[in-house]
């Protein structure tokens, strides 16, 4: 006889174990020609016993040649990879698995996204090569890869954006239709997040005077459902999700104005959680009297880090200092990290940066120990869930997104010479892909 | 004899296509990584390419492909002791802030994965197993290499513990 408590692991588990996209043909594929992405724990060893053992079975099997399957790469061999195609700007990057992923960019020499001006290119060997994906749809300021391999495409070239879907790997897209009630906008500082199959959108609830109050979106593939009931009651910045779909969400009262013009001055700093794509949320942490702004990098089960620029005021600091603070239980107690320094920026140049809710997301938490940050002009790692940190990449001032992936294969966008790097060691090094 | 070879590729294709899913799903259970899950069980598919020549019973399959995942798992776990140590440190030293939860809305899925979590490994996995890849004792033995009343008292000590955890009585 099932007891209760039988009944309750078997439903948590199921719940929790059904939820991962696994693509099997697509992995099927790649076991074939696996070129270094999904190895474990001696990477640069086990690719060629890896690929030795394909090779025997393949040549025993189907009198295929050696060299036919592939002889693994030096994790370093891409370094000296080709420049980026000339004459497109690449504004957006997305991965859907650790070898599907699509950049879009605009091939005008001038100005935003524009129709006509749009290119999509689509790579299935982890950024090896890449295919044009043509007719893409109108001006795309965002693209986003959702668990199931779905598209979501968030339009630009104005001060309202679109939304389109495409579920077929972006040859075709159907318009998500937006109700009027909700403002969307598009550019980099609306939060847009995917948890699991669905874009989570913070769109202002249109009220008068313009975008006054929270109004949270829930898409799936072209439906869209307001998820204004559970909403947290009060002006609600900062989304973000972690690796395993759930959404944080940082809140700040009193209610003082519309989105994009919240006052900065010290309120209540709530912070929400959802593990079921916005439907319910659970208030975990309430802190009185701070300034709101703040960002939440997720990591698994309930580990997250958060950066303070409560006292720095920006991400880093004008010495280059970084405080950060971590949880382990699902946000309800935050532990300081010891507190580090970043090459610091030029003084009121470019690398100083003010962090705000609304700004892409410049940390990437890849487990509870792998912690991405691009914080001046480097990125910077850690190992250790925090204790320690080094920089591994030299970029140009304020310009590397952190595209998002896993300790195995992580990716990041060097927005000023449009290179697109990829780490297979949790950030500890990068290599150059070849771009687009 | 061995069988011939290309019946071994076909053997290994079938095999992914019918275990491949559930086991990146319970592997996920076991690291909390749905792409590290993946890579690991991919791992234990490029072990099977190697090994499939000298695999006598195609019928064991299943039960090879299992121990291989258990085996990784657990060889990375002790791997990665040393990060378990700075993970307790960080713990240890954490700052307690206000704790805002006035309903008691934890949610039941993230309160069980975390009771789970906490479980010694052989434990975690003897569950896992047990609730959601639904094996039985016996097979579950054989995934873990021991013997049936050892998983017997595993999941024993485990049921004890989550129900002590979660305050489960009924």
């Amino acid at each position: 006889m099932t007891s209760h408590l039988e009944h309750r692991l078997s439903s948590a588990l199921r719940t929790a174990g059904d939820r991962p996209y696994v693509d099997v043909d697509t992995a099927w594929q790649q076991l074939g020609t696996d070129d270094g992405v999904r190895r474990t724990s001696t990477p640069r060893r086990r690719g060629p016993l890896i690929a030795a053992g394909v090779a025997a079975v393949m040549v025993a099997t189907l009198a295929l040649t050696v060299t036919a399957i592939g002889t693994p790469r030096p994790l370093d061999a891409a370094l000296e990879a080709p420049a980026p195609t000339p004459g497109v700007s690449w504004t957006s990057f997305t991965f859907t698995s650790p070898t599907v992923g699509y950049a879009t960019g605009n091939i005008c020499p001038k100005g935003g996204p524009v129709a006509g001006c749009t290119v999509l290119r689509a790579t299935h060997d982890s950024g090896r090569t890449w295919t044009t994906v043509p007719d893409p749809p109108g001006p795309i300021e965002q693209l986003l890869g959702a668990a199931d391999g779905g598209l979501y495409a968030v339009e630009g070239g104005g001060f309202v954006g679109g939304i389109r879907w495409s579920g077929d790997g972006g040859r075709s897209w159907a318009p998500v239709v937006v109700p009027r009630s909700f403002s969307v906008e598009a550019g980099p500082y609306t939060p847009y997040v995917i948890s699991g199959d669905d874009l989570v959108v913070d769109a202002a609830l249109r009220q008068q005077p313009y975008g006054c109050g929270p109004g949270l979106l829930r898409i799936h593939h072209t439906t869209v459902q307001a998820a204004a009931n559970a909403t947290p009651p009060s002006v609600a910045q900062g989304l973000s999700a972690g690796r395993d779909g759930s959404l944080w969400w940082i809140s700040a009262s009193p209610q003082r104005a519309c989105a994009g013009r919240v006052s900065q001055s010290a309120g209540t700093v709530t912070t929400w959680t959802s593990t079921d794509t916005a439907r319910t949320w659970r208030r975990v942490t309430a802190t009185p009297g701070h300034p709101w702004w703040s960002q939440v990098f997720p990591a698994d089960a309930g580990t997250a880090f958060s950066v303070d620029t409560v006292s720095t005021g920006s991400l880093p600091a004008a010495d280059g200092t970084v405080r950060l603070a971590v949880t382990h239980d699902g946000g309800r107690t935050w532990a300081g990290l010891p507190v580090f320094h970043v090459r610091a920026p030029p003084t009121g140049g470019p690398g100083l940066r003010t962090l705000t809710p609304f700004e892409t997301p410049r940390g990437l938490a890849l487990d509870a120990h792998h912690l991405l940050l691009a914080a001046g002009p480097d990125v910077t790692s850690s190992t250790d869930g925090g204790l320690t940190y080094r920089a591994t990449v030299t970029g140009n001032p304020d310009s590397m997104q952190l595209l998002g992936g896993g300790v195995r294969k992580a990716f990041a966008f060097d927005v000023t010479t449009g290179r697109l790097r990829s780490s297979t060691d949790g950030g500890a090094t990068w290599a150059a892909l070849t771009t687009p | 004899m061995a069988a011939p070879a290309v019946d071994a590729s076909r053997l290994v294709e079938a095999a992914f296509r019918e275990h491949y899913e559930a086991l990146c799903r319970w592997a996920y259970l076991l690291l909390g990584d749905p792409g590290l899950a993946e890579e690991l069980v991919m791992d234990v598919f490029a072990g099977l390419l190697r090994n499939v020549t000298g695999l006598r019973d195609p019928a064991a399959i299943g039960g090879y492909l299992r121990q291989g995942v258990v085996n990784r798992v657990r060889s990375r776990r002790s791997g990665g002791w040393r990060e378990q140590q700075t993970l307790l440190r960080l713990r240890g030293r954490r700052t307690q802030v206000d704790v805002a939860d006035p309903a008691g809305q934890y949610g039941e899925e993230q309160r069980v994965l975390a009771a789970v979590g906490r479980l010694p490994l052989r434990q975690r996995i003897a569950i896992v197993l047990r609730y959601y890849a639904d094996l039985t004792e016996p097979e579950i033995a054989a995934a873990l290499g021991c013997a049936t009343g050892t998983v017997k008292s595993q999941l024993s000590r485990a049921r004890s513990t989550l129900a002590r955890d979660l305050g489960d009585t009924a």
